[in-house]
């Protein structure tokens, strides 16, 4: 990408550099092959045959996975809930970016400092009230909901920070003629600052989507088993002696991990750029 | 031409002025309030509740909580496993940080100089990152089990004598469930930092070179101060989500397991409140958690000031 990149010079130190890189790379691809190939094997032939490809490919396990915790059902709760939150978040970020970009002066920097200061709270501090809260305003009853709204919360004060410079590029007089034109507040937003935004609002989505679908420990606390997201449902396939040192149900359980994984890596193989990008714009901001 | 219209609208008089300006403070406040509310009340207000929680007996969620003072904190002194949990702590924290990002700094040089065939390299040493804590664990749990793959390929070369229960032997439980936030973490690291240390110009480093500098010179003279504040950002959220991110990866591996041995201070929060019900007790801990947090961020400033 960069045209004046240098080509390193091959010397016996740079070969020497690929050793463990590469090794470090086999570590990570090789339990991802053998699950995935785990999943469609038969017991017997994930201990016989480890690395090869199944020798009759059956999805029997992932059968068996959905049967046992209903996995398809709670990955649908995931994509309604990381859909929701997405759209949430934006719906708050987007006009509180556009506020603090617009505008300098003591109250967009207090609102400044104040969504940077999130990254200072840990989560964990939170999840307790979090559940108390849930459980005073009955929201517990609506437990995919109530997750919409807290990963919103979440996510926002990020998702702010991201889109602040994408608002201040965007020129005035762009909106301002749209004001002429009779635009309201919502119109304007709606119509001529988003579609300008759209890579800084990608970005957003993309790190909210992800993290709402792979968020663990506050779905454990708040969903019940008719509302468990794809990450809670999850861990169930282990057996109940797992802590105590008995084997499990390996290919039932590398099932359902391709189950929970594979929207994911869809994503990643048609955004990888982009995600990289996202994360470490995300890093940076944090 | 858009802004001379603009002009000529709007600045005929100050009058119209001083109200366009009011106008556009009062719809800021407007833009801004939503999000700030929604966050004061899912992140601000949970963080004083915590700490208000602290002081209260509450031993179940159907009992009425009643203050009680400093009670909580007085029994953390007492508590063994608390004290447990705080080495746990230091331990998961401190070598996870010691081994992602030393590590990925390493790496994020080597990707940054782009070797034949780095771009690869990214795409799959960023891969675990995405995939969820859940799913990571589930996946080692298949790999540590004791009939597992780890324990397969050290009987099948010959070492079966290094055959372990990785995850239900006290001495080798928290030592795995490091190695699985090292798996993840230092990939991602790497190529985060990568995309640091790939805007320092090609010429800085020919400059070097051209004064006898080795890679090794040209990695910490050039490449680390150059990325010193990026690289101390890094190690500050790595920070956070190991010391966070600890509750979940202990909950799914081990359980805190066998015994306290995995124990650390975001999972003996969630095991007290959510497992024993002790609520009010949960959030003493909760306030040690953000004291050593604090202690901790400050520690990574100070390693990582800028000299002035």
């Amino acid at each position: 990408m960069q045209p004046r990149a240098t080509r390193v010079k091959r010397s016996l130190g740079w070969t020497a550099a690929y050793t463990p890189v590469v090794v470090y790379a086999i570590l990570i691809l090789l339990p991802l092959y053998y699950l995935l190939v785990s999943a469609f094997k038969s017991n017997t032939d994930i201990t016989l045959n480890p690395l090869g490809l199944p020798s009759v490919f059956s999805f029997e396990k992932f059968l068996d996975a959905n049967r046992s915790v209903a996995l398809l059902a709670s990955s649908g709760n995931s994509l309604g809930v990381a859909i929701g939150s997405v759209l949430l978040t934006i719906l708050l970020a987007a006009p509180a970016a556009h506020g603090i970009a617009r505008r300098a002066g003591a109250f967009s920097t207090f609102a400044q400092v104040a969504f940077g200061f999130a990254f200072l709270i840990p989560q964990f501090a939170v999840l307790v009230p979090t559940y108390l809260f849930a459980v005073k305003t009955g929201l517990i009853h609506a437990p995919l909901l109530f997750l919409v709204l807290f990963y919103a919360a979440m996510n926002v004060p990020l998702a702010v920070l991201l889109m602040i410079p994408f608002f201040r590029a965007v020129p005035k007089e762009i909106e301002e003629s749209a004001e002429l034109d009779g635009a309201t507040a919502a119109q304007r937003m709606r119509h001529v600052l988003l579609p300008i935004v759209t890579p800084g609002l990608s970005t957003v989505a993309i790190l909210c989507f992800l993290s709402a679908w792979n968020e663990y420990i506050f779905a454990q606390v708040i969903t019940t088993n008719t509302s468990y997201t794809v990450q809670v449902a999850l861990p169930l396939l282990r057996s109940e002696g797992a802590f105590q040192g008995a084997d499990v149900d390996l290919g039932r359980l590398a099932a359902g991990v391709v189950i929970s994984v594979v929207p994911v890596f869809v994503f990643y193989a048609i955004l990888r750029r982009r995600l990289i990008d996202a994360f470490a714009a995300g890093a940076v901001k944090g | 031409m858009a802004s001379q219209l603009i002009e000529s609208v709007a600045l005929p008089s100050t009058i119209a002025r001083r109200r366009h300006v009011r106008r556009q403070r009062r719809s800021q406040v407007t833009e801004v309030t939503p999000a700030l509310a929604w966050y004061g009340l899912f992140m601000v207000l949970p963080l004083l509740a915590m700490i208000a929680l602290s002081f209260f007996n509450w031993n179940s969620l159907v009992a009425q909580p009643h203050f009680g003072g400093l009670t909580n904190y007085r029994y953390l002194f007492q508590d063994e496993i608390l004290r447990t949990a705080i080495v746990n702590t230091v331990l998961y924290v401190g070598v996870g940080l010691l081994l992602i990002i030393p590590g990925g700094f390493l790496l994020g040089f080597f990707l940054s100089r782009r070797p034949p065939g780095h771009a690869v390299l990214s795409v799959i040493l960023f891969t675990p990152w995405i995939v969820s804590a859940s799913a990571r664990a589930m996946m080692f749990t298949g790999l540590y089990q004791p009939s597992g793959a780890i324990n397969s390929i050290l009987g099948a070369v010959g070492l079966g004598n290094l055959q372990h229960l990785w995850l239900s032997n006290p001495s080798t439980a928290l030592w795995s469930v490091i190695a699985t936030e090292a798996w993840a973490g230092i990939g991602a690291t790497g190529v985060i930092f990568s995309a640091a240390l790939g805007r320092i110009s090609p010429e800085t480093y020919e400059a070097a070179r051209l004064d006898g500098a080795g890679v090794w010179r040209e990695m910490f003279s050039i490449a680390y101060p150059m990325t010193k504040d990026f690289v101390g950002l890094m190690t500050m959220l790595q920070f956070l989500w190991l010391f966070l991110g600890s509750a979940g990866t202990v909950l799914l591996l081990t359980n805190g397991g066998p015994g306290s041995s995995t124990m650390t201070l975001a999972f003996y929060l969630y095991d007290q409140a959510f497992v024993s019900g002790r609520i009010g007790y949960s959030q003493a801990i909760g306030v040690v958690g953000l004291l050593v947090g604090l202690i901790g961020m400050g520690v990574i400033r100070f390693a990582f000031r800028t000299k002035e």
